[in-house]
């Protein structure tokens, strides 16, 4: 990979940051905020995630914040080499850990989408 | 004390010392990252109980609805919020803006994390002493 | 008047076989106008031979001064003793080996210096002298005033925990400062350098170079510069 290749991870981490401020707002405010003390049921989600719009925000949200945490997390390791001095085996696991979440996450929403079990 | 603890007490004091902002929300900012990242891979595991069955699903979320849980969302609100203030200061920073003016967006970003988490609790208050 | 001031001063012999630091406290009468440099002073002519600091110019202008006051990384030759009342803690600057008492290994910082090509690169060969106007200067004002004091780099979290690996604020300055003059043809080369992992994006605008800096460069925004140069490559 190339040395310069820093550059890609460090923007994405600024533009990943910059989307997030309005997404997770949304999140927060209707997922919670709106019907204050409200328990959080299935089929209220799964009345919300009857809207494309809503299942966007959420696959989005979801790929964004996993990029952004865990490369996050990555920046922090890096900044400790005394302790963790094996750069590129990190950076791998946390990618794998990362396409996980995101599959992980997927299969979580999807019972929601279709109606559930 | 052996010069490792020594060397390493110097630095303490250094990192305490700074009446600089700067540092403040260099601190923040990293620990309320770590705090929301793990929340985050908790917060994936509670949905995906929904897996099991819609009423799995009820039960583990009714349980987070309890007016302690409440307590710890107006917290995560106030982590989220900060982090999310600064990072704009950041990002503002990286495309060249207001890097003099940085004390002043610090202050910012932690008076608008008081007044956020302020209105939320004020929105609290009732679902405990309220409903009970 | 007869006032006094305490130095409460690390001491580390690297000739003690336990090789264990302690803290020793010195009482100095003060004078109007005198400076932490000559209360160590003091203390070496006139209480303790056995005190080692650097020194040379006293005049903020060799960088050899830098060192903890009460926490802070600053010049001992700049700062004024009347701003401490009852005890000051002078320490070595902090994330550097010590050698002996006040004295650091600075081999690390200059390491980085030397990283960036810290001179002129000429474009080929010049056939006569190079004329720098004062709009020339002023692109490269404050920040050729850099002494090299290290206060910079010792104090940034991401220097102390990284120091082999991150390049630090003072070579970024350079970097900066030797990009921008009209002279250099180097700009290229030096840019490549700082570019990776374990340059610009390692700074995460902590603000406390620029904050101690005894020269008052603004570090950071020379910094913020070179990242945007990076990206729009
Ligand atoms: C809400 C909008 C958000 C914005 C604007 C934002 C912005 C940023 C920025 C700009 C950075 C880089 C800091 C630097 O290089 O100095 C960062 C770091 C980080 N963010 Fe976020 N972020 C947001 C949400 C989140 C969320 C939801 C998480 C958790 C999953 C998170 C976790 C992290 C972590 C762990 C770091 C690394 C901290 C460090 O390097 O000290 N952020 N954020
Ligand atoms: C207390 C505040 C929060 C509540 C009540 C809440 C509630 C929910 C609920 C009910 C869902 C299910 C899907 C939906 O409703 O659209 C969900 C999904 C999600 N939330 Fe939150 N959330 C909160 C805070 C957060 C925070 C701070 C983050 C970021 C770190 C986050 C990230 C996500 C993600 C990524 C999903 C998609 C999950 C998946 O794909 O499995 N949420 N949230
Ligand atoms: S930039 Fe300032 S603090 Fe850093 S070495 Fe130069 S003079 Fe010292
Ligand atoms: S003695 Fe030269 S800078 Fe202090």
């Amino acid at each position: 990979m190339n040395r310069y290749f820093s550059t890609i991870p460090w923007l994405l981490q600024r533009i990943s940051g910059a989307v997030l401020v309005v997404l997770l707002a949304v999140h927060f405010w209707v997922g919670h905020y709106a019907d204050w003390g409200e328990p959080i049921t299935f089929a209220g989600v799964q009345m919300r995630l009857q809207s494309t719009v809503f299942i966007t925000i959420d696959l989005i949200l979801l790929m964004l914040v996993v990029f952004h945490g865990l490369n996050g997390v990555r920046n922090i390791i890096l900044d400790y080499p005394a302790f963790l001095p094996h750069n590129r085996p990190i950076s791998l696991i946390l990618f794998i850990i990362g396409i996980a979440t995101v599959i992980f996450g997927i299969y979580a929403l999807y019972p929601f989408i279709t109606g559930g079990g | 004390m052996s010069l490792k603890d020594s060397q390493l007490k110097i630095l303490l004091r250094t990192i305490l010392n700074s009446d600089e902002p700067g540092t403040l929300a260099y601190v923040f900012h990293r620990l309320t990252g770590i705090i929301l990242a793990g929340y985050l891979f908790l917060h994936i595991w509670t949905i995906s109980s929904s897996t099991i069955s819609p009423a799995a699903f009820d039960m583990k979320l009714g349980a987070f609805s309890r007016p302690l849980f409440l307590v710890l969302d107006v917290a995560l609100l106030a982590a989220a919020s900060f982090h999310a203030l600064n990072g704009v200061r950041i990002i503002f920073f990286d495309t060249g803006i207001g890097i003099k003016r940085q004390k002043l967006g610090f202050i910012l970003a932690i008076v608008l994390t008081v007044i956020i988490a302020l209105l939320a609790a004020k929105l609290l208050v009732p679902v405990i002493f309220g409903e009970g | 008047m007869g006032n006094t001031i305490n130095l409460k001063i690390f001491r580390l012999d690297p000739e003690n076989a336990r090789h264990e630091p302690y803290y020793q406290t010195y009482t100095v009468k003060t004078k109007p106008g005198m400076t932490v440099l000559e209360a160590l002073f003091n203390v070496l002519d006139e209480q303790d031979g056995t005190l080692s600091f650097r020194y040379s110019c006293r005049w903020a202008i060799c960088g050899s001064c830098a060192m903890t006051l009460n926490g802070k990384c600053r010049l001992a030759c700049k700062t004024q003793i009347s701003e401490y009342r009852g005890t000051l803690t002078i320490e070595p600057l902090p994330g550097l080996d010590i050698i002996k008492d006040l004295v650091v290994d600075l081999e690390p910082f200059f390491n980085n210096y030397r990283k960036i090509k810290p001179y002129l690169v000429p474009e080929g060969m010049p056939d006569k002298e190079n004329i720098q106007m004062q709009e020339d200067v002023d692109l490269i004002e404050p920040h050729i005033k850099c002494i090299l004091c290290a206060v910079c780099e010792t104090s940034c979290p991401i220097s102390w925990t990284s120091r082999e690996k991150y390049i630090g604020p003072m070579a970024l300055t350079k970097v900066y400062r030797f990009n921008r003059d009209t002279r250099d043809a180097g700009g290229k080369e030096r840019l490549e350098v700082v570019r990776g992992e374990d340059g610009v994006w390692r700074c995460r605008t902590i603000f406390r170079c620029t904050e101690y800096c005894p020269k008052n460069i603004p570090i950071t925004e020379a910094i913020q510069f070179l990242k945007r140069k990076s990206v729009f490559k």
